[in-house]
């Protein structure tokens, strides 16, 4: 596939991907944007030896990672969470989803990025392997980890109301 | 799945799907941001260590021999770009092309010569002594290769031809500096070109200078004795002085990209010997070294052997992404040639 039939076909999903890393929609795109372009200049390459998916998604992931380094974000408390639930929105349901969403926001990246590429990617462990270039049972334990971080929060929370 | 593992799919499904995302000129744009990323990596590869390095070159001048083939060592038994295009950005160690110096356009005087091969992409650049760029040819085996290698026309290019063949014209902006015109085409059927100069008639000029019947070897006085596993070569870069006598030059520095994998890239520089502001803070492979992490960040041994060494992320980007145990391991197993005048007995790969 042609980089441009690639980026028509992949590049909504990608910018996605990106969103649910950083929570930051315009991020987001400059990330991807980002991480295509260094995919360009090595396409030929990616194209023999990579699925080029798996490579843009690294990219993204690594891009992600640098920019909270930047911002010196990588434990981000949950407090300070870029996304806050939508104002004026008084549905149960959805608060419980955004309020869901923002504890994911506050999660390491790596478990975060396990959590996306699992139940927002539906990936399989060897599958989110490859992205993070790590052991499935790395993927395991980052996923145990964050599920027991969410229930713990959630628990605090409806402990608290 | 579990109750919260549910509740999450359907959380990370609405805040995904939570507004509109515009990809329409998405890979447009990543094109673009490509063409600076090499720009900015060739930048910060040659004028910025320059100016870091060679400002109290120790003197070092290592005048290479009269060549009468090719500039560089010639690649003897390689077909040339003209038998077999394809052959142009194949392999980082050959160059399949040759400028003929003597007939450039006379009134800009060369100083600095720098040829590059990489991944599907060759190019020669020559610049002024006060390191402005007087013109540039890369070349390509493909018209998207060629694209994907430099910065897009600033606005719009328009159709021409030269020599009869289609092609197109605009100007590019090269670093920080002035627009050039930006000549492309394709000169022979399978060989793409670039020319860079002030203008269009100085650049179909430049062309005219361009020896497409040579074929010479991308060396440089560095080596390594081992690479990380699943890192690759990507590029070679050596740059030479215009010596005083025609046809004589004087190797300046030379430059090896390794590719990690990723993002990252490790760049490997070698230059005149030159120590100024040299703080040390350690000895790495023996030698005196410091960390830099103001400026060009990275690795730098200022006497390594006969040259100055300077280990860097290759990738601008993400110049933080290289870590000093990184740049150590490619220091310890970093050799360079003793005889800086005799690129024939340089290595002809960067582990060969």
């Amino acid at each position: 596939m042609g980089f441009e039939a690639f980026v028509a076909a992949r590049g909504a999903a990608l910018v996605r991907f990106a969103i649910l890393l950083t929570g930051d929609d315009h991020r987001a795109e400059d990330l991807v944007q980002e991480a295509l372009a260094k995919a360009y200049l090595r396409w030929a390459g990616i194209r023999r030896v990579d699925d080029p998916e798996v490579y843009v998604r690294r990219l993204v992931l690594n891009g992600s990672r640098s920019w909270w380094r930047r911002r010196a974000n990588r434990e981000v408390p949950v407090e300070r969470a870029p996304d806050r639930t939508a104002p004026g929105d008084l549905s149960g349901e959805t608060a419980e989803r955004d309020e869901l969403w923002r504890l994911v926001v506050g999660l390491p990246l790596k478990q975060r990025a396990v959590v996306v590429l699992r139940y927002y990617e539906d990936l399989d462990d060897a599958a989110i392997a490859q992205v993070l270039e790590c052991s499935q049972a790395t993927v395991r334990t980052h996923a145990m980890r964050a599920l027991a971080k969410l229930r713990g929060h959630l628990n605090d929370a409806e402990g608290q109301a | 799945m579990s109750g919260i593992e549910t509740r999450l799919a359907q959380s990370l499904a609405a805040r995904a799907g939570r507004g509109q995302v515009e990809v329409g000129e998405l890979a447009g744009r990543a094109m673009t941001t490509a063409g600076r990323i090499r720009t900015r990596r060739r930048v910060a590869g040659g004028a910025a260590l320059v100016v870091l390095v060679m400002a109290a070159a120790l003197g070092v001048r290592a005048v290479l021999p009269e060549r009468k083939d090719t500039t560089l060592p010639v690649a003897l038994g390689v077909p040339s770009a003209l038998s077999r295009p394809e052959g142009i950005g194949e392999d980082p160690g050959l160059l399949h092309f040759d400028l003929d110096m003597g007939k450039l356009p006379g009134d800009a005087r060369a100083s600095i010569v720098v040829w590059s091969s990489e991944e599907e992409r060759e190019s020669v650049a020559v610049y002024a002594a006060d390191d402005r760029l007087i013109a540039a040819v890369h070349l390509a085996p493909s018209a998207l290769d060629l694209r994907r290698g430099l910065p897009t026309f600033d606005g719009a290019a328009v159709d021409t031809t030269v020599g009869g063949r289609p092609g197109k014209v605009g100007t590019v902006e090269v670093g920080n500096l002035m627009p050039y015109a930006d000549l492309r085409w394709e000169p022979r059927d399978g060989i793409f070109a670039a020319v860079w100069a002030r203008d269009r008639a100085t650049a179909e000029r430049v062309f005219d200078a361009v020896r497409l019947d040579r074929v010479q070897r991308c060396v440089t006085p560095m080596r390594l004795s081992a690479l990380p596993a699943g890192a690759s070569w990507t590029e070679c870069q050596t740059a030479l002085r215009v010596g005083q006598v025609p046809g004589r030059y004087v190797w300046a520095w030379s430059t090896l990209m390794i590719w990690q994998g990723g993002v990252e890239w490790v760049q490997l520089w070698a230059g005149e010997r030159g120590n100024a502001q040299f703080k040390q803070d350690r000895v790495v492979a023996g030698r005196p070294a410091q960390w830099l992490t103001d400026g060009m960040r990275g690795l730098w041994i200022p006497g390594f052997g006969p040259v100055s060494v300077h280990i860097l992320e290759g990738n601008p980007y993400h110049a933080d992404l290289l870590s000093e145990e990184e740049a150590v391991w490619y220091a310890e197993r970093l050799q360079i040639s003793e005889d800086l005048t005799n690129p024939d007995a340089w290595p002809t790969s960067a582990t060969r």
